[in-house]
This record gives C-alpha cells, sequence and structure tokens, in this order.
C-alpha cells in the first residue's frame, strides 16, 4: 500500500507553476519577438502544445492554453499571426509530426521531461515550459516567481541546441541555466 | 487650421518618440511583467487590448475579475509596488468635411487602477481638458472601489460589489470606446438634457458569474446631474444586464434600466423617468482579426420634454487588414417619436485605425448621416503611457 502511494507521488504531476497560465502564454509569446532565428516558413508561427493524455492535469493544462490562446484576439509574433496545435507527448511521439515550429510545454510525469528534451533537441524545437523547474531538467525556457513578479528562465544550451538566439536586452531580465 | 496643424505637429512628434527602441509602460502590463530596469513590458497590449482600447475576450475577463488573472496570487504590496498607474493622452479634432463646427482640443487622464490583493480593486481617473484657452479639470465621474470574488469559500466568482460613481456595465463601453463616434442609442433621451445610458451613475453593483458561461451584473445608483435647474433629489434606479458566452470569444447580452428623478426645474418640481429594454451581441473571431457586434434598445422617457419615445441600435463591423490597421463600419438606427409623429436618423461610419510601437493610435472616423445632422468625420491621436 505503501509502495503504490510512494509511486503515486512519484508519477504525480508537479504543484501548479507560481506564474498564472494567463500570464504565460502572453509574455511567452512576446519573448518569441527577442530570438532573432525565428523562423515563421508559411506566414503562420505553429506552436504546439505538448501535454500526456493519460493525465488530467496536463490534457486541463492543454485546454486552457487553448482557451487562452483564443481569447488573445489580435495577438502576434514578429506581425505572424499564431496557431496553436495540441501534441499528446508518449513514447511513440513524433513532435516534428506535428509542423509546430515551438513547443509549449504543459505539466509532463516527472519521467516524460529528459526524454521530451530530447526529441525536441534532435528536432531543432524551441521549448517553452509551464513548470519552470523543468528547464533546469533541459527545457529551454520557462517562467517563475521572483519576489512576486514573473521572470524568464532561460536554459541557454537547450536553446542554442534549439537554434535559438535571443537578444541580449531580453537575456538581461532572465534567470540564466547554464548546464 | 492652426488647430489641425498642432494636430499634425503633435502626431509627428509622438512618431519621433515612438521611433525609439524603448515601449511605454501601461498600468497592468507592468504587474505581470518581469522586473526590469528597461521600457518594456512583457504582457503585451495586444493581450487585453484588441483595438485599443476595446478588450479582448482576454481582457475582458481580466476587467471582470477585478484587474486579475485566474490563479493570480500577488499581494496589495506587490501590485502598489507595481505601480499601477497610466497616462492617456488625446488630441482630436472635429468637424472634418461639411460639418463647419470644428474644433481641436486634447484630454489628458491619468488613471489609477489596481486588484490589490485576492479581494480589493478599484479604479480612479481624472480627466483634463486640454484647448486654446489652457487646461481646466473635469468633474471626477469615474472613481470606484470594489470588493471581488467575496464568496469564493462558496464558490468562486459568484459574487464582486463596487460602490462609487462608475459607467454601468453596459454591452460597449461609451467612456472607454475605441470608436470616436458615439454609440448614438445610448444618448436617446427623450430630451433630457442631463440623462443618457453612457452618462456616469453613482451608486452600487453587484456582478458575478454564477455558470461558467454566465455572467450577471445588477446596479443601484443614481443618475449625475450637473445645472442648477436639474438639481434632483435622490431616486434610485436600477439597471440589470444579462450575458452568455460560447465558444469562448463570443457573447450575447441583454439589458434592462428603470430610472426615475424629480428634477426641481425653474422652482417647479418635476417628476421624469426613463426605461430601456435592450439586446447584444458580440462575435469575435479571432483567427480572422474579425469582428460583429451591436445592439437594439427600445425605451421610453416620461418627462417634461418632447419627445417620449426612443428605439435604436447599430451593427458594427471590423477587420484587421493586418496586424497593426483596423477597419470598421457602423451602422446606426435612431427613432425617436415627438407626440403623434416620429423621427428617424440613420447613418453609416467607416473608420481606420493604426497603431504605432502598440501606445499609439492614430484613428480616422467618417461619418454619412441622414436625418438632421451633416456628414462629418473625426480624426485622433492616442498615447498611452
Amino acid at each position: 500500500m505503501t509502495s503504490a502511494y510512494l509511486l503515486a507521488m512519484l508519477l504525480a504531476l508537479p504543484p501548479s507553476a507560481g506564474v498564472p497560465l494567463d500570464v504565460q502564454l502572453p509574455a511567452f509569446l512576446k519573448a518569441l519577438s527577442f530570438d532573432r532565428s525565428l523562423a515563421v516558413p508559411d506566414g503562420e508561427l505553429t506552436i504546439g502544445v505538448v501535454f500526456d493524455p493519460a493525465h488530467e492535469g496536463s490534457e486541463s493544462a492543454k485546454d486552457r492554453l487553448i482557451e487562452i490562446h483564443r481569447e488573445l484576439t489580435r495577438i502576434r509574433v514578429k506581425g505572424h499571426a499564431v496557431h496553436l496545435v495540441a501534441v499528446p507527448f508518449g513514447p511513440r511521439a513524433s513532435l516534428a509530426a506535428a509542423g509546430a515550429e515551438v513547443l509549449l510545454v504543459a505539466p509532463l510525469p516527472p519521467s516524460a521531461v529528459e526524454s521530451l528534451a530530447r526529441q525536441s533537441e534532435a528536432s531543432d524545437l524551441l521549448t517553452f515550459s509551464t513548470e519552470p523547474s523543468y528547464v533546469d531538467r533541459g527545457l529551454a525556457m520557462g517562467m517563475e516567481m521572483d519576489s512576486g513578479r514573473p521572470r524568464f528562465v532561460v536554459n541557454l544550451a537547450a536553446a542554442a541546441s534549439a537554434g535559438a538566439s535571443f537578444e541580449s536586452s531580453f537575456l538581461n531580465l532572465c534567470r540564466i541555466v547554464e548546464k | 487650421m492652426r488647430g489641425r496643424l498642432a494636430l499634425g505637429a503633435a502626431a509627428a512628434g509622438l512618431l519621433l518618440v515612438a521611433s525609439g527602441r524603448a515601449e511605454a509602460f501601461p498600468g497592468f502590463a507592468r504587474k505581470y511583467s518581469p522586473e526590469s530596469a528597461s521600457l518594456f513590458t512583457f504582457m503585451p497590449c495586444a493581450g487585453c487590448h484588441d483595438s485599443f482600447p476595446k478588450l479582448t475576450p482576454f481582457g475582458r475577463r481580466f476587467k471582470e475579475n477585478g484587474f486579475r488573472m485566474d490563479g493570480d496570487a500577488t499581494t496589495w504590496q506587490e501590485a502598489v509596488r507595481a505601480f499601477p498607474v497610466a497616462v492617456k493622452t488625446t488630441i482630436f479634432t472635429t468637424g472634418i468635411g461639411p460639418d463647419s463646427d470644428a474644433s481641436t482640443a486634447g484630454i489628458i487622464k491619468p488613471i489609477a487602477a489596481a486588484g490589490l490583493g485576492r479581494t480589493i480593486s478599484f479604479w480612479i481617473e481624472q480627466p483634463f481638458d486640454v484647448d486654446g484657452d489652457g487646461i481646466e479639470r473635469r468633474d471626477l465621474d469615474y472613481a470606484w472601489i470594489g470588493a471581488y470574488d467575496v464568496l469564493r469559500g462558496v464558490k468562486e466568482g459568484i459574487l464582486n460589489v463596487r460602490g462609487g460613481s462608475f459607467e454601468l456595465d453596459l454591452p460597449f463601453t461609451q467612456i472607454r470606446t475605441h470608436n470616436l463616434f458615439a454609440y448614438d442609442p445610448y444618448f436617446l433621451s427623450g430630451g433630457d438634457p442631463e440623462w443618457s445610458l453612457a452618462a456616469p451613475q453613482r451608486g452600487f453593483e453587484m456582478a458575478g458569474r454564477p455558470l461558467p458561461w454566465g455572467r450577471y451584473s445588477i446596479a443601484v445608483t443614481d443618475s449625475v446631474r450637473r445645472s442648477e435647474e436639474y438639481q434632483s433629489s435622490f431616486e434610485p434606479d436600477l439597471y440589470a444586464r444579462f450575458t452568455a458566452d460560447f465558444e469562448v470569444t463570443h457573447r450575447v447580452g441583454m439589458f434592462v434600466y428603470d430610472g426615475s428623478d424629480e428634477l426641481d426645474f425653474g422652482g417647479v418640481r418635476v417628476p421624469v423617468d426613463h426605461t430601456r429594454i435592450g439586446a447584444d451581441f458580440d462575435l469575435r473571431f479571432g483567427s480572422a482579426g474579425a469582428s460583429l457586434y451591436g445592439l437594439y434598445l427600445w425605451g421610453n422617457d416620461r418627462g417634461f420634454y418632447e419627445e417620449e419615445g426612443s428605439n435604436g441600435g447599430f451593427i458594427q463591423a471590423e477587420k484587421l487588414a493586418t496586424y497593426w490597421l483596423l477597419l470598421s463600419a457602423r451602422y446606426t438606427h435612431l427613432s425617436a417619436s415627438e407626440g403623434a409623429s416620429r423621427k428617424a436618423q440613420n447613418s453609416l461610419a467607416l473608420g481606420v485605425q493604426a497603431w504605432l510601437r502598440e501606445r499609439i493610435r492614430i484613428a480616422f472616423e467618417y461619418r454619412f448621416q441622414k436625418g438632421t445632422r451633416p456628414d462629418t468625420g473625426v480624426l485622433s491621436v492616442d498615447f498611452v503611457l
């Protein structure tokens, strides 16, 4: 019984991030405008929302992100319209098949984070995590609370591997993870 | 002519100011932006503003939550440290076209507003008129304080209360409209010169969202009247509005108003009353950058004035030609009775609005109209800091 409880705890999703999703999504879209390398081939930026369909918390975060995006009726990135697509993540998932230029990551089971980091790096996809702790574990970007104000967290190595090149004026505002 | 030259010079000045890298601080965006000594914020204006200052559904929800994001846990001290102050400056010139009643003037409007902690919110704005005669302070018509989500222990979002001087929860705000011409149906008043549905009201309002898709607001207020001859005793007015949201971005609603006053008009006490009932819709097609909205209202005005029945409505279509350029068209129909006769007045207003660096808007509208008013145009430049 105890081991089942511990297993459940290990598989549980992390507690919700301090920065509300309402803040994270528009701020993330604005942060993308500071990526000098961001390419938008067909005039519309496609963002894949990566979630785990086996976890209700992950799926509800994905739904909420898509709903928030629909409410943001006029928002653009470098003048391009933004399109969100849901990308279920699992052992046989193919990130590249989603056709996304950037990935927005909903809460995932702990074991999935490193796997996602490897796959996104292999596919040259920039990742933004709604859970800031994932940035320390290999995803490229996230947001955390710092003295009551949101702050960006950037994993420079992961961002560079994805081909991102952020302006220094943006990086000066971030907590940098160097590993 | 000198006024229009001044407007042009001001517009050019603003363009120069805007040509740098820096962007201004709007009051709310700063709260949700990373600590920074630089001048940009990470909450884009376009997050909350569809066609500035018109709210997106996202911004509308933020406003209805007392200027809070869902899940916002910032304290009132943190909100105060974010310095929730903004200044809006508007320069406009009217009477472009056959209408010879031309004027150029400006408005400077400091605004302080915030959600302080989880419950308290406030809004206070103090406009100043600027014209050739100098600067003149307007009345403090929009200043209120509210307690939000006060029954969260029972159910979230079902009760917000606010009191002070505010605009009724109209389907489309008049005081903060993005359009240059007013929504005429609000100003059908039966000839009462000091009353309109869009005028500031003093009193209390309850509002909430008992259902995920449904919202209500009920206000008990008294109309603000200023002229000596129209000073009235306190007669409570009632306004109620109900809305239903669907497909995330769309909204339909209805509203009713019943207000009475007893006016002291030249020593004679005159009872008057205004009633309104109306319906509205607001459809946003975000991926197409388009919206379609409008309302129709029916009303009766009883008292000593020349008009007694007032109906009217409008329908407006908007389309973002590109992310910084909005085109609009509004058709308005008004019908007011005077004794046994009825006067109709129709108009078509075409508009274009452009944003520069998010904080600066240049807008032009031209109105073609049948009736007693001549065609006319308005040019406006807004700058928010």
